[in-house]
């Protein structure tokens, strides 16, 4: 079957088997940064945006995607120039070994989408489904709380 | 997770055409992370319910509707919800999986799939109403949908309503887990009206992962019946809970321990509720 999206804001279709995952989807078409961690729900390392939501990429069958726009962490840099969440990630130490930190990125997009001056609190709650295998939380919420106060210095 | 045994994928143009789909074997999906979990033993099709018009909170007279492919997220960041009765469905819902979880499960899935569940103890304490359809719309107490099996036939969950609370009432959920990622091991949910004369007007001891489907302690809700709430009556419920639910030993626990787990969680429950009401 025809599956027709979005993909980091490109039209993309693709040929897909009916129960084959997101996940799986988007690697094949050569997004690798959507990390295959468990393959079950619990890491969050596939974690991309549907329509603005952060979802598990492998909890989710990609026929149901049909229509909607897709967003990876390969979509977040325009024009060479980083997300003010990947610069705070980069310059914070927030990334270690990096498998996590894709999923993390979607999760704080998703996040600083909604409510965009999130206290540690509301950071540590939006990134609980998501497992660094290095065990290094506290740099990544640091980062983040960085990256929502230059997203608000520039939106002011 | 891909699965191999899907061979079809139907995305029904109504809800009368996906019931069709589903009588003829095919597995009704919403946000699908749990079906994406379990490969069928032969291929089967899919059934898209999120393509049909059944998502979204609207609040009447008669209390919330929550269409069935509503996700547990949009329960949440629902602001007159997620206070209803005292932030019971709040509380539990940031108990039951991650955000990322959240973002993609669905009322409609949980209420389908009747076990491993924290929100359907939550929706019997508050006497909530199920939808589905069988051919033709149907709605009845959600009590009853699980305790006369209707939701082991072909069916298409379509929603479900949560009435307005009775004042003075309150409302409490207790669950217990290893995290609370992780599945109840038990979960109880509780809810109590008040009369003019202080004494209890109607009663809900609700316990789940028992490990049976989740369901009211008839005889706890009998004795709270008509008088105080107070310390004697809550420890006798709680004893009540501990030698009544249906407990079986299976992976999570011993039916032991779990009558162990439900005289304390039935007990913290209408403990916090007694300290909620005036």
């Amino acid at each position: 079957m025809n599956l027709r999206f979005t993909v980091d804001g490109v039209p993309t279709t693709v040929v897909i088997a009916a129960g084959e995952s997101l996940m799986d989807v988007l690697r094949r078409i050569g997004k690798t940064s959507v990390k295959n961690g468990c393959d079950r729900g619990d890491c969050g390392s596939c974690a991309v945006l549907v329509d603005g939501r952060a979802v598990n990429a492998c909890l989710v069958f990609a026929g149901q995607v049909d229509g909607t726009a897709v967003g990876t962490a390969e979509g977040l840099a325009h024009d060479g120039e980083l997300h003010p969440l990947q610069s705070a990630a980069v310059e914070g130490g927030a990334v270690q070994c990096g498998f996590c930190t894709p999923g993390m990125l979607m999760l704080a997009v998703d996040l600083l989408s909604r409510n965009p001056e999130p206290d540690e609190a509301e950071v540590r709650s939006a990134l609980s489904g998501s497992f660094c295998r290095c065990t290094g939380y506290v740099k990544p919420i640091e980062a983040i709380l960085a990256a929502a106060g230059t997203l608000l210095e520039r939106r002011s | 997770m891909s699965v191999v045994n899907v061979s079809g994928f139907i995305r029904p143009i109504d809800i009368a055409t996906a019931f069709v789909a589903v009588q003829q074997g095919s597995i009704p999906v919403s946000g699908g992370t749990d079906v994406i979990l379990h490969e069928p033993p032969a291929p089967v099709s899919l059934v898209d319910l999120t393509v049909l018009p059944l998502s979204g909170i609207s609040e009447s007279g008669d209390g919330f509707s929550i269409g069935a492919t509503t996700t547990l997220s949009e329960m949440l960041e629902h602001p007159r919800l997620a206070a209803h009765a005292d932030g019971v469905i709040a509380d539990m819902l940031r108990l039951v999986g991650s955000p990322l979880l959240r973002n993609r499960a669905t009322i409609g899935g949980h209420l389908a799939r009747g076990r491993l569940s924290d929100v359907i103890p939550v929706l019997l304490s508050l006497d909530a109403t199920i939808n589905w359809y069988d051919g033709s719309p149907r709605a009845g107490p959600l009590a009853d949908f699980y305790a006369s099996q209707t939701h082991r036939t072909p069916l298409i969950v379509t929603g479900i309503t949560i009435p307005p609370m009775h004042r003075p009432a309150a409302a409490a959920f207790r669950k217990f887990s290893r995290t609370h990622f992780d599945l109840a091991i038990l979960n109880c949910a509780c809810r109590i009206d008040i009369a003019d004369d202080g004494s209890v007007a109607a009663a809900r001891v609700v316990v789940g992962e028992t490990p049976a489907l989740a369901a009211s302690v008839t005889d706890a809700e009998v004795l709270l019946h008509g008088r105080p709430l107070d310390p004697a009556a809550i420890s006798s419920a709680a004893t009540i809970a501990a030698a009544e639910i249906p407990a079986r030993d299976d992976d999570r626990a011993t039916a032991e321990y779990r009558r162990a787990i439900a005289a304390v969680l039935v007990r913290r429950c209408l403990a916090e509720i007694a300290g909620r009401l005036p």
